[in-house]
């Protein structure tokens, strides 16, 4: 590839040798470094390539080994050049054209952010919008250092970012923070743990405090399962001091849960009438052509675009984009559910009610959900044992434990 | 060092022979391109036939619409219909 690029600009020959001893031309064109292809013999002799250079020094290769050499045909940029030598607005096409290439070099067309998980392309491109940073802009008022200042303060999850300019191209690499940005501080004072919800009481690990229920007990939303009140008591058994701590422990629970989800009893339904539109566009700068046949009447139409962006070079992107349209004609109309439909609602609900409690760590031992007619559409209800930690903590009062410490004081 | 020494290390060692002695190396892709390495010369070149002179004899390619891709002071490829290759030791 190099070899030929290198070739057709210094432009190379074909030559015809004719006379005693072509062989003898090749072993001296070969021993002087003289380049010869594509050799072939003709009844006429000897045909081959060789290039401009080359038959400057095969002088006297063509002297000693007595053979005619002739130029049958001219190939490469100098010939070429002097061919079109009168074709004065081709060569001004040309010289506008790089003129035109150096000129757009200047600028930015296409923006890349790559390793953003979190936020989108759209939302950080947005953001350099915000930040006079688009394509079309200069290159020279691009401030990488600036950007990447402004990115690390306005996106804190952000922890790494690199800003280059590389040909028209802007390359933003960033990396987001995958770990928690604050360790959440832990709580010491005294405090009870109370029941979330209504339920009976089937595992129990205290690890401090005072267990205020028993594994068996029904308990309610708000009663206390182990208090953080911790009662002296002497040999009597008569309290002579209490202490508070933070109550620490797991408690299951068997609980019931209900729920419903409301569905409309009308399903919208797309159907492909097969029409298809195909169509072309052209978009060079702020210039927008789009050929594609008109479409006929009120009709619906689901359409996909499939965009380049011209590049000369992995980074060297211009302002020009083409693609091609696939518009596909749909007709929507309304339907009554089908009972396979609402059994298959009813699934879906039953399936997402289990992934997000099984998400949590619940246990869950019975699940039934049953499809409900309303007036317009259908409900699915449904109802759920679950083995869940219903234990919360709730922080103790400062009346409650001064109240206490009363008690303490006086007796 | 004498090519009988050369001989007898190339077999002791089990040098590559191309590489010490210089012998011809001719490789193959199905019969229509061949690429010969460690030639010394071009003896005749035809259409239909092509002789190179080797250190250690002649080699002479016979077939049809042989064509010289490129050729250099190390390795040449020549294409077209190959019929038949003959060596000729000296």
């Amino acid at each position: 590839m190099r070899a030929g690029l290198s070739r057709w600009l210094g432009g190379y020959l074909l030559v015809r040798l004719t006379g005693r001893a072509p062989e003898r031309f090749f072993n001296l064109c070969r021993s002087r470094g003289i380049e010869l292809w594509g050799l072939r013999a003709t009844p006429e002799g000897c045909e081959g390539y060789m290039t401009v250079a080359g038959l400057r020094q095969s002088r006297e290769p063509i002297r000693k080994a007595q053979v005619k050499l002739r130029i049958r045909r001219r190939y490469g940029l100098p010939f070429f050049l002097y061919r079109n030598r009168k074709r004065k607005l081709f060569f001004a096409g040309v010289a506008a054209c790089f003129a035109m290439l150096y000129g757009l070099s200047f600028f930015i067309w296409d923006i890349q952010v790559e390793g953003n998980r979190m936020y989108t392309e759209d939302t950080l491109v947005r953001y350099f919008g915000g930040l006079d940073i688009r394509c079309g802009m200069p290159k020279s008022l691009v401030d990488c250092q600036d950007l990447e200042d402004s990115l690390r303060t306005d996106f804190p999850e952000i922890t790494w970012v690199s800003a280059r300019v590389s040909g028209t191209r802007l390359l933003v690499k960033i990396k987001e923070n995958e770990v928690l940005s604050s360790v959440p501080e832990l709580e010491t004072g005294p405090c009870d743990i109370v029941a979330e919800k209504d339920g009976i009481i089937t595992e129990m690990i205290v690890r401090s405090g005072t267990p205020q229920v028993a594994v068996g007990d029904t308990v309610a939303a708000g009663d206390v399962l182990i208090s953080g009140v911790v009662p002296i008591t002497d040999d009597g058994g008569t309290v002579v001091a209490e202490h508070y701590v933070r109550a620490d422990g797991d408690v299951t629970a068997r609980t019931s849960a209900s729920y419903r989800q409301d569905y409309s009893g009308w399903r919208t339904v797309e159907t492909m009438t097969g029409w298809e539109r195909r169509g072309v566009f052209l978009t060079v700068g702020g210039w927008s052509l789009r050929l594609m046949p008109p479409e006929q009447g009120e009709s619906q139409w689901k359409t996909a675009t499939e965009e380049h962006q011209l590049a000369l070079t992995e980074n060297f992107c211009l302002p020009v984009w083409w693609g091609r349209i696939l518009a596909k004609e749909y007709s929507s109309y309304e339907r009554m559910c089908t009972p396979e439909e609402k059994e298959e609602a009813k699934e879906q609900a039953l399936t997402e009610f289990s992934e997000k409690l099984t998400e949590k760590g619940v246990q869950i031992e019975e699940n039934n959900a049953r499809i409900v007619e309303t007036g317009s559409g259908f409900s699915v209800e449904g109802s759920a044992v679950l083995r869940e930690p219903i234990g919360e903590s709730r922080e103790l009062t400062s009346s409650k434990i001064s109240a206490v410490e009363e008690n303490d004081r006086t007796e | 060092m004498g090519r009988r020494v050369r001989m007898a290390a190339v077999d002791a060692l089990g040098l590559p022979r191309d590489v010490v002695l210089g012998e011809t190396v001719i490789s193959m892709e199905g019969g229509r391109t061949m690429v010969i390495e460690n030639y010394r010369s071009i003896l005749f070149y035809g259409d239909g036939c092509l002789k190179l002179l080797t250190k250690n004899g002649k080699i002479s390619v016979e077939g049809n619409g042989l064509m010289i891709d490129y050729y250099d002071e190390e390795s040449m490829r020549v294409t077209g219909v190959i019929r038949r290759i003959e060596f000729e030791e000296m």
